[in-house]
Parts: structure tokens; C-alpha cells; sequence
């Protein structure tokens, strides 16, 4: 392939890539005009799109499923309850995950006792092949209590580090957020979000010596 | 059991957290319970409205209830209860626009006496000849002044208010609130108070005054 086309190709591949997401964008404006406008099932769809990730995250911050569950349906309905403030100038996503966020701190703030509970299930699918490699190493039963194991351990991990720290990792590492929208979540500059992830994985690498080089 | 595996990072190991997925089961429930809430919330932002209707329903039901013991039958069945129903709820509305009526006149009356000027609403002669005598006062180093006298020719009934304009007279575009009683060197009589807050703010001053009528 010469050097123009392989150029050329590139190009369009990004434009593509960009295209896809602008309309994924104005998508989520247009459901949110609707709403605004009194179609208010439309967030029903909304809510759909976003149920995952935006519980996922809280999830991972808070550390148990009852009260993840309770205050992601918190977000969704102070997301409604604001919607008509909400002028798209920024993308929907990014708006209810900074909801989501700062619920989720405050909470933690308010609460004394925190207590991380894991799902038994585990998605095999989204765990990186190394991790595989290696539990499938070990037979049905090693297997099952390794992964207990390390869950515990990552909780607790997590937990020893500031929310604010808890946060950055858990929208880079496991939500898979790029640093540009995680500053724009927690509303602070990309080099603090660097910073912030480098310190916290740092941390994290301390706590979780056994299990990594 | 061998815990450590080189191959293994920490990023590795945080993609353990993105693999725990809630069940069909947990999102059913999530969905349940976030329509109640979202209903919940809807619900309580209206209550307000319903406080007031209900308040509004109670007083109603109880001005039926006096009249269903004075005149003892069902006025809420009947077309003479609804007739009673009507005349109470106009009642009601009547004492609300009352009391914000009183509140305006309160207000413009606070106007008034800021502006120097005499209400002489509803005031007797006599009070009148006081005001007068203090009106008197002030007029002392003015030429621009309303003054308001006794007159006994006229009917008791009415209070007096004499207008006299001493210096020369201007042609000017009254309010349509206001209708102008005389204009130069004449005198008339109204016993209706100076009441526009409009007129009290455009035509204190200069010469011409004004007043008007509400026999």
C-alpha cells in the first residue's frame, strides 16, 4: 500500500470514527429535546443506554449493589428532574456521569460504615487473557476461590484510596474512559486527572503486590 | 496455591471489576422500582397544588354543610345547592380580589402622602377644612398647590375639593384614568380622590390639576 493511500485510509477511518461519535452525541440531544419537549417516555430509552455504565461505575465507587442500585436510580431521577436545564452543551453521557459522580461522593462522605459486596457472577468475556491464562491454570475450585479472593482483595484496595482518587482509576481502568472526558466529569484539567491516576495506581500496585509483578 | 503470576498487571487485574455483571433479574427490579420512584417524585412535586384545592374543597364543603343545616336538605344533590355552591366559591374570590383591592389602595395612598397630596376620599367637610388649613401651610411658599376647601352651598354628602390653578394654564394629554375638571383660572368640585398613581407621578406639578369624577 503507498504512502497517499495508507494516509488516505487513515483519514477516513477517523473521520468515520469521529462521525460515529458526534451522531452518538446528537443522538442523545435529540432524545433529550423530546424529553424536554413532553415526550417523557423517551427517557425510558435513555435510561436503557446508560442503566449499565453509569451503575457499573457507582458500583465500583461505593462498593455494594443495594445502595449502587438506590443511587443510580437517584441519578437517573435528578438527571429528569434537571433535564429542561440541560442545554446540550456538553454530551448527555457526560452530564449524568458527573451526576452520578458526585452523588456517589457524597454519599460515601455521608456514610460511616463501607462494605464491598461482589457479584458471584463474573463475565469471563471482559477479563483480560492473562488473568484467563492464568485461573484457567487452576482447576474448577481453585479457580472459584482465586477469584473470590482477588475481588476481596481489589475492593478493599480500592476502598484505601480517596474517592477522588477511587474515581479516576475506575473511569479510566475499568470503564475505559479517556482522560479528556474524565476531566470534563469531574471538572478539573487533564494533567490533574494524569496525576491523580498515576498516584492512585501507584497505591493500588502496593496494596496488590502478591498478585502482580 | 502460587498467587503470583508475572504475566499479570494491575490493569489486568481491574478489568476483574468491569466483568462483574448484575443478573436479568437485578435489572427487572431496577427498572421496577426507578418507574415507582420517578412517579414518587412527580407526586410530591404537585402537592402543593393539592393543599391549596383541598383547602380550597374544605372551606366549600363546610359553607355547604351551615347552608345544608339552614336549610335543611341535600343542597348538593339539589339545583339550589349548586346555585349555594356558585354563590360561595364568587364569594370566596370576591374577599380575595376585596383584600387585594385594599392592598393597592393602601399602597397608593402611601403615594399620595409621600407626593403631598390630600386624599379626599370619603373625608367629611369638617376633615376637609383641616386638611385644608394644613394644606394652606404648605401652599405658603408655593405657587403649585392643591387646595381643598369648605363650600356650603354644596351637598353635605359629598366632601369638597376646590381646585384653583393661579398661574396660566398648559394644554396637556390627560390619562385616560383621569378626567379633567378644570384648566386655568376657574374653580369646579368633584369628591372623588386623586387617586391615579400615574396622575399623582405626571401632574403634581406643573399648573394644571386635575381630578375625577365617581358619582
Amino acid at each position: 500500500m503507498s504512502e497517499a493511500i495508507r494516509k488516505n485510509f487513515i483519514s477516513s477511518s477517523l473521520a468515520k470514527v469521529n462521525n460515529l461519535e458526534v451522531s452518538e452525541r446528537d443522538l442523545d440531544w435529540a432524545m433529550v429535546q423530546r424529553v424536554q419537549n413532553g415526550d417523557v417516555s423517551v427517557y425510558d430509552n435513555l435510561v436503557k443506554k446508560y442503566r449499565n455504565p453509569l451503575f457499573s461505575m457507582i458500583y465500583n465507587m461505593i462498593g455494594n449493589s443495594e445502595d449502587a442500585s438506590d443511587i443510580t436510580q437517584e441519578v437517573f431521577i435528578k438527571a429528569f428532574q434537571s433535564i429542561k436545564q440541560f442545554q446540550g452543551k456538553s454530551s448527555f453521557f457526560t452530564w449524568l456521569y458527573r451526576i452520578g459522580t458526585n452523588t456517589s461522593i457524597n454519599f460515601i462522605k455521608k456514610s460511616k460504615r463501607q462494605r464491598f459486596v461482589s457479584y458471584e457472577s463474573i463475565d469471563e468475556t471482559l477479563i483480560g487473557s492473562e488473568i484467563i491464562e492464568f485461573l484457567t491454570s487452576k482447576n474448577r475450585t481453585e479457580k472459584r476461590i482465586l477469584i473470590a479472593e482477588i475481588q476481596e482483595k481489589l475492593n478493599d484496595a480500592l476502598q484505601k484510596l480517596s474517592p477522588k482518587h477511587r474515581i479516576v482509576v475506575i473511569l479510566h481502568e475499568v470503564e475505559g474512559m479517556n482522560h479528556k472526558d474524565i476531566a470534563e466529569i469531574v471538572k478539573t484539567s487533564e494533567g490533574t486527572v494524569r496525576s491523580r491516576l498515576h498516584y492512585a495506581k501507584k497505591e493500588l500496585q502496593i496494596y496488590l503486590k502478591e498478585y502482580i509483578q | 496455591m502460587n498467587k503470583k503470576n508475572s504475566n499479570i498487571r494491575l490493569e489486568d487485574l481491574l478489568k476483574l471489576k468491569k466483568a462483574e455483571q448484575p443478573s436479568s433479574e437485578f435489572w427487572r427490579r431496577f427498572d421496577k422500582q426507578l418507574k415507582r420512584r420517578t412517579l414518587q417524585t412527580c407526586i410530591k412535586d404537585i402537592s402543593w397544588y393539592r393543599s391549596i384545592l383541598r383547602l380550597i374543597n374544605n372551606q366549600i364543603s363546610a359553607i355547604l354543610s351551615i347552608n345544608h343545616a339552614s336549610f335543611g336538605c341535600d343542597l348538593n344533590k339539589s339545583w339550589l345547592g349548586k346555585m349555594v355552591a356558585t354563590a360561595s366559591v364568587f364569594l370566596i374570590l370576591s374577599c380575595i380580589a376585596l383584600y387585594l383591592q385594599i392592598d393597592s389602595i393602601e399602597d397608593r395612598s402611601i403615594i399620595a402622602t409621600d407626593s403631598k397630596v390630600i386624599s379626599v376620599e370619603s373625608q367629611s367637610i369638617k376633615e376637609l377644612a383641616e386638611i385644608n388649613k394644613k394644606r394652606a401651610e404648605i401652599s405658603a411658599s408655593s405657587n403649585d398647590f392643591l387646595a381643598v376647601v369648605e363650600d356650603e352651598k354644596l351637598d353635605k354628602d359629598y366632601g369638597v375639593e376646590i381646585i384653583s390653578i393661579a398661574n396660566k394654564s398648559e394644554a396637556i394629554e390627560f390619562a385616560s384614568d383621569a378626567i379633567p375638571v378644570i384648566i386655568g383660572d376657574a374653580v369646579d368640585y368633584s369628591d372623588s380622590l386623586v387617586n391615579s398613581v400615574e396622575f399623582t407621578k405626571k401632574y403634581l406639578n406643573p399648573y394644571p390639576q386635575l381630578a375625577n369624577f365617581a358619582f
